[in-house]
């Protein structure tokens, strides 16, 4: 390319688990387990039971009052991770140049919660009655324009709606934004999806565990896999131009070095094998990451079977013999699925790997028989250099994300 | 019900449909405008529907985006008073 090579320099994460990049870690690294039985107003008939639920989350802490009136939990979390990468990076908002800056996030959900209460209005006062920001508060785009607005990013700022693989593409495309020429990017992606609407929108989906026991709810590559649970909470980073930031004082965390997107259609697991493989070999080769220097995989792990006999054999495609050799993880399984926000965490969880020199644990999950080496039960240390993070969605989209540890 | 809008009245409104804090003598400066407080067009729609809600009139919004504060409650107490 041009000799601009894109690197995460801050980390913002609010997940079930922990708020901040240290407490997401800790909990990681422990293995801690933050599903719960859903014990929201309105969630109670419903026959989902068990998610991920971020408790403790003061959002006046992280968002203005004229922002928390105008806009949805998933975007509060968006703002609140916005926050965090930002503080971690050491970039300021409102920059001297606003167009060096950009913003780009990915949702799924949308903003069910505001929605409801504002369609409740409707129906229960009459149109007059709901408010003019849910012209804005349930969109996708909503985190995008916010986190713009408030800190006065004018770069090419974007949304993609590309199914729970956004997470992912979402970094991937700030990482060209950088390459042609942006300063910095914040990019990733938050969710907020358990609320009586939005939990009513996924009851359809086959894979939705219904389990009520938190501990056997969702348990990704085990022979008892029954399914996964969703999950609230999200990732944010800050992507820049890897000598700009060293220029500016700021420390690279990881390199995004590779990554490539497929479809293979909707619910069609036995398909995703091919598209998935495809999607690694693309990141790979952009990376110039032969198979047997890729150091951790941090799975998609639906949970479902045929899903994670898929994901398994496509590993297995383009790592080979490796496979054998690598730690494949999934962190997840203790967090439960954020759609969007969770290969945004995993992200998150790749880049503290590569720091630490950890992987950290799969929790719940006893046993794998699909011939991965899945880390369970204690971290494992090791030398990381490299870190592939797979996702895929439930609609058929199948992302790759290589990160690679830069140079001191 | 009182027949006029206070500038306190409108001060707890904007705080409460716009989330921005404003003081009273800020918004009885005859220059000032909603966007300089940090309200926008959407804040603005929010606190005109309260309005119509509370009195159970209809004000044609049209012709007050954008205008000064001041003006904005002049027209709005006219609408009021009208429709009271």
């Amino acid at each position: 390319m041009n000799g601009r090579c894109a690197v995460i320099t801050g980390v913002g994460v609010v997940a079930p688990n922990g708020i901040g990049a240290d407490d997401y870690w800790k909990a990681l690294r422990e293995g801690r387990s933050a599903l719960t039985p859903i014990d929201r107003e309105g969630c109670e008939n419903l026959p989902l039971k068990v998610a991920g639920l971020v408790r403790g989350f003061d959002a006046e802490q992280y968002v203005e009052p004229r922002y928390l009136v105008q806009t949805d939990r998933f975007t509060h979390f968006a703002m609140a991770a916005a926050e965090l990468a930002m503080a971690d990076a050491d970039l300021a908002d409102h920059p001297d140049d606003p167009y060096g800056v950009a913003v780009v996030t990915a949702a799924g959900s949308g903003g069910g919660e505001f929605g409801q209460r504002e369609l409740q209005h409707l129906w229960a006062e009459g149109p007059h009655h709901v408010g003019p920001y849910q012209s804005i508060a349930w969109f996708y785009a909503a985190s995008t324009g916010q986190i713009s607005i408030r800190g006065g990013f004018k770069g090419p700022c974007g949304v993609v709606a590309s199914d729970e693989a956004g997470g992912l593409d979402a970094l991937a495309h700030a990482a060209r934004a950088v390459a042609r020429g942006t300063d910095a990017v914040l990019a990733g992606a938050a969710e907020a999806p358990v609320a009586p609407y939005s939990m009513v929108c996924q009851l359809g989906y086959p894979g939705l565990s219904t389990a009520e026991d938190p501990e056997r709810a969702y348990r990704p590559f085990g022979s008892d896999a029954a399914g996964f649970v969703p999950a609230e909470g999200g990732a944010m980073f800050v992507v820049e131009d890897e000598r700009t930031a060293r220029l500016r004082g700021a420390r690279p965390r990881a390199e995004i070095a590779g990554h490539t997107a497929t479809f293979t259609g909707a619910a069609r697991w036995h398909e995703s094998r091919e598209g998935l493989a495809h999607a690694i070999r693309g990141a790979l080769a952009e990376a110039r990451c032969a198979p047997d220097e890729v150091d951790v995989v941090f799975a998609d792990a639906l949970g479902v079977l045929e899903a994670d006999r898929a994901e398994a054999l496509a590993l297995a495609d383009v790592l080979g013999e490796h496979v054998e050799r690598v730690p494949v993880t999934a962190p997840k399984a203790g967090l439960g699925r954020a759609h969007c926000g969770a290969p945004a965490l995993d992200v998150a969880a790749a880049v503290l790997a590569l720091e630490h020199g950890l992987v950290p644990p799969t929790p719940h999950t006893a046993d794998c028989p699909h011939g991965l080496d899945l880390v369970t039960g204690y971290p494992r240390a090791g030398e990381l250099r490299t870190a592939l993070v797979l996702s895929r969605g439930l609609m058929g989209s199948n992302s790759a994300l290589l990160l690679r540890r830069p140079n001191p | 019900m009182a027949s006029e809008i206070t500038y306190e009245e409108l001060a707890t409104l904007i705080k409460t449909r716009a989330g921005v804090a404003v003081t009273v003598d800020a918004l009885a400066d005859p220059g000032c405008m909603f966007l300089d407080l940090g309200v926008d067009s959407l804040g603005v729609l929010g606190v005109l529907s309260d309005v119509e809600n509370r009195y159970g009139v209809s004000i044609d919004s049209s012709d007050l985006l954008g205008r000064p504060v001041a003006e904005f409650l002049q027209t709005v107490n006219s609408s009021v008073k009208a429709g009271a």
